[in-house]
């Protein structure tokens, strides 16, 4: 690499960028001469400042967290989102006739993220309001006074650098999501709020009450876990109904016993007078139980799913010809389009149909459908696939299938066929309460029967009642929804996304992991790993400042690696001043200064890379060699893995060589890798082993992920990677597959701790409650007690430091 | 000892009450979004033209 001698900057210029503050390698500079990264900070710091936002700097400077550069913005004028036929489908109207959109954002990672876009208003009359949700990165826009125009709104927020994805506001499973959570928080508000009053009034019966303040204090404790009962406890109810209707016990059974005997034992009592209540506990119980499932449902929630096909792109909109009006073109939702359509892919753009080229030929990455990293080569009236990106010019495409129909979409409803068919994982601690449930009916049963016998009914019943609230399962139905809540918040700040309890279960019995080649393993596109000089240009500049300047500003996947390797290579770049540059689509960039003419094309090879040429009035100077190229974390990973006794596969669709040279590379044994494989193939091969875990990118391997016994995906749009598979990695960072594996062993290793924890409390517990020790006091007090030691020990269990990633040292067995 | 009688109902009312106000909350969404509100708030108010104090 060769580096140029260093330019020493004056002490006076700053070399971070006046918008985000990061480094900078090559200067864009505004009219007042102040410095940016990228163009995209230069384009909002502008915006910025017309529409007189600089607080966004004083909240920016407030925040800890790390500042990031303003992605690439491509100007999109979103016209679609005006169409009828969307505008009934997006919006929502409210009480006063105003029109709201929701549209998931890109890139929302700070306070000041949040306080620019709740000022959308400010940039146009139209907008009412923008209210963001900071953790879903969703935006409800309001407009003002029956306007329907939210292209405006669209587009700014664009330009400010967050990419806006409408979303259908009318969601049935959204709607569903939001009800039962409501639900839930209003039951366990209910719940405490009546075991707090309970306790009040039953500390005055044990304080030692009498006559008929303790009658008193009896019914109103009576008429508080009404609401408990009959209302809070439902769930439970519910789901032991549900469970003993497929002929097994879960672990709301021994908690609906505990609660429904327990009450009517106690109300009993009242009636008699006796002073054996257990209403506190009962209450007490009720809430607790409540309260972690319901952190458990936010935890698992906090990511956005959606399942509708068509909206699988990350671009949404296309340019449709309309023949019927002289063949203009329309920008279109991909929802409005029907089969018969012509559209127009630009390069870089994904192709969101099956269809047949109707005019023009490029180059298009197979990659995401098959796996295979060299683009190959399509020509009028060939067959082109839904998924796959066009990297080379411009293509008119008549639409065949779309959705569910194409190639893709039967992929995709083979694999949902077998989800169905994957029998459902029953947690550890379910497992656990069949026994558990068995033992302490029996035992109670034995308990009462045995006092009868002796003539003492009364004995036996209340005692059996202390047996079953006492031995009722806190450490079962609290610690393991409490620890695995707590695991899926961590790994979902490590930026895994984790869709449910039931999958870190799976993933802590592991023991093959299969890879899928491209996009996880390698980084899916085109990396320059080889230059060759040839002769030095004719101008004072360096090759890749020339290289630089002049694929500045394309946004084609190739200009993209050539501008990331200028980069790196060297620490100050300047700008040639060409005199003319213009971008030959699909063919290459050719500029002009002081009559040399410069060319950046790309040479058509055989070999497996791609040949990019740097040429000055005709000649040679510098060639680059791209490729596919393993990711740097790749290697660490897979040795991580291996140490840890998993056994590491390879399944990529690729051809033989590319696949033998990365097997090589990550030391992966030739029996345990595959090249050339379809996505059928892929799911077929991982049926042959048992405990499996697919790591790939959501498209192509959505079969596989399906047959695993579990899966994560690393790439792809975000309803792709969520629908396919259990667990999404938002930044494709297959380092985070490590601490997850041991996140998952912790929690297990946590929740076997727990249980013997309770095992030895309960036998403790029955004990002291048939011998007859154990009253309403006694239990009241060591049902608290004991769900805090559980609770203590989750979060002991879980605590983030044991994931840090410098304990690589510590294992986990 | 007698002022039990009036403090108990009281008590109960009180707590009724605010029962109540949790459930209102509840139904009307307050509780949906924890943790954006609190950001929220640190920020200052500082301009006027066409921003509206909004509520959807």
């Amino acid at each position: 690499m060769s580096q140029l001698s260093q330019q020493t900057t004056p002490a006076s210029t700053s070399t971070s960028c006046a918008h985000c503050d990061l480094a900078i390698t090559a200067p864009f500079l505004n009219q007042e001469g102040q410095e940016f990264c990228c163009r995209g900070c230069l384009s909002v710091f502008e915006i910025l400042k017309e529409n007189n936002l600089q607080g966004f700097y004083s909240i920016q400077n407030q925040e800890s967290r790390p500042k990031k550069a303003v992605n690439k913005i491509e100007a999109k004028t979103y016209a679609y989102l005006n169409h009828l036929d969307f505008i009934s489908e997006y919006t929502s109207k409210n009480s006063n006739q105003e029109y709201s959109m929701l549209f998931y954002l890109e890139g929302i990672h700070c306070l000041a993220c949040l306080w620019l876009i709740e000022k959308l208003p400010s940039f146009s009359s139209e907008i009412k309001s923008a209210r963001l949700n900071f953790e879903s990165s969703l935006v409800k826009v309001t407009l003002r006074g029956g306007s329907q125009n939210f292209s405006t709104a669209a587009s700014t927020l664009n330009s400010l650098g967050y990419t806006p994805t409408p979303i259908k506001s009318d969601d049935q499973v959204k709607e569903l999501q939001k009800k039962e959570e409501r639900g839930y928080l209003l039951k366990m508000g209910i719940a405490a709020a009546c075991m707090m009053n309970i306790m009040l009034y039953a500390i005055g019966i044990y304080a030692g009450a009498t006559g008929d303040i303790e009658t008193s204090f009896s019914w109103i404790t009576l008429a508080f876990s009404l609401p408990v009962v009959f209302y809070s406890a439902t769930p439970f109810y519910q789901s032991s109904i549900a469970s003993l209707r497929n002929g097994s016990i879960n672990i709301d059974t021994p908690l609906s016993l505990a609660i429904i005997v327990g009450f009517s034992i106690s109300a009993y009592n009242v009636f008699q007078s006796s002073s054996v209540h257990y209403f506190d506990s009962i209450a007490t119980l009720t809430f607790l139980i409540l309260f972690s499932r319901y952190l458990l449902m936010k935890a698992s929630r906090h990511t956005y799913t959606k399942k509708d096909l068509k909206n699988f792109l990350t671009e949404s909109s296309f340019l449709r010809i309309n023949h019927l009006a002289n063949a203009e073109l329309e920008e279109v939702h991909i929802s409005q389009l029907t089969c018969g359509d012509t559209i127009l892919i630009e390069p870089g753009s994904g192709i969101p149909c099956d269809g047949i080229i109707t005019k023009g030929e490029s180059d298009i990455s197979m990659a995401i459908l098959n796996g295979e990293s060299k683009p190959k080569k399509h020509l009028l009236n060939d067959f082109v696939f839904m998924g796959t990106v066009n990297l080379g010019s411009m293509l008119e495409v008549k639409v065949q299938a779309l959705g569910e129909d194409s190639r893709l979409g039967q992929i995709y409803i083979k694999a949902e066929d077998a989800e169905k068919d994957k029998s459902k994982v029953t947690l550890l601690s379910d497992k656990i309460s069949k026994a558990f449930v068995a033992i302490v009916l029996i035992s109670s049963l034995l308990l009462a029967i045995f006092f009868f016998v002796q003539g003492a009914p009364e004995i036996g019943l209340n005692r059996a009642l202390a047996l079953i609230i006492v031995t009722c399962p806190c450490a079962l139905g609290l610690a393991t929804p409490l620890t695995y809540s707590r695991l899926i918040n961590l790994s979902a700040k490590m930026g895994a996304l984790v869709k449910s309890e039931y999958v870190l279960e799976k993933l802590s019995s592991v023991e093959n992991i299969f890879f899928d080649k491209t996009g996880t393993l390698t980084t899916g596109d085109y990396r320059v790993i080889e230059r060759e000089v040839l002769c030095s240009p004719k101008i004072p500049f360096s090759h890749e400042e020339i290289v630089f300047s002049m694929e500045a500003s394309s946004s084609h996947p190739v200009a993209l690696s050539l501008i990331d390797w200028c980069r790196e290579s060297e620490s100050i770049i300047k700008r040639v001043p060409f005199a003319s540059s213009t971008e030959v689509l699909g063919k290459g960039v050719e500029a002009q200064i002081s009559d040399i003419s410069y060319e950046i094309k790309s040479v058509p090879t055989h070999e497996d890379f791609l040949l990019i040429v740097l040429i000055e009035d005709g000649l040679p100077l510098i060639r680059f060699h791209l490729k596919d190229q393993v990711k740097k974390s790749a290697s660490n990973v897979v040795n991580e893995l291996k140490k840890r006794n998993y056994t590491i596969f390879m399944a990529s669709g690729d051809q033989q060589e590319q696949v033998e040279e990365v097997a090589k590379i990550l030391k992966i044994d030739s029996k345990n890798w595959k090249s050339r494989m379809s996505p059928e193939e892929k799911g077929a091969w991982v049926q042959d082993f048992n405990q499996t875990l697919f790591i790939g990118d959501g498209v192509n391997d959505t079969l596989a992920f399906s047959h695993a016994s579990t899966s994560i995906a690393v790439k792809g749009s975000l309803e792709v990677g969520m629908n396919s598979s259990e667990v999404y990695l938002k930044n494709s960072d297959i380092e985070l597959v490590t601490p997850l594996l041991s996140m998952a062993k912790a929690g297990t290793k946590t929740i076997k701790r727990n249980l013997s924890f309770s095992l030895i409390y309960n036998i403790a517990g029955a004990a002291l409650a048939i011998n007859g020790s154990i009253g309403p006091l006694q239990a009241a007090i060591l049902m608290p007690l004991s769900s805090l030691t559980v609770l203590g020990s989750s979060l002991w269990g879980t605590r983030a430091s044991l994931f840090n990633p410098k304990r690589k040292n510590k294992e986990y067995s | 000892m007698e002022v039990i009688v009036v403090l108990i109902p009281f008590a109960l009312c009180l707590g009724i009450a605010f029962l109540g106000l949790f459930i209102w909350a509840t139904k009307n969404g307050q509780f949906d979004d924890l943790d954006t509100p609190s950001k929220r708030i640190l920020f200052e108010e500082n301009d006027t033209n066409n921003n509206e104090r909004k509520d959807v």
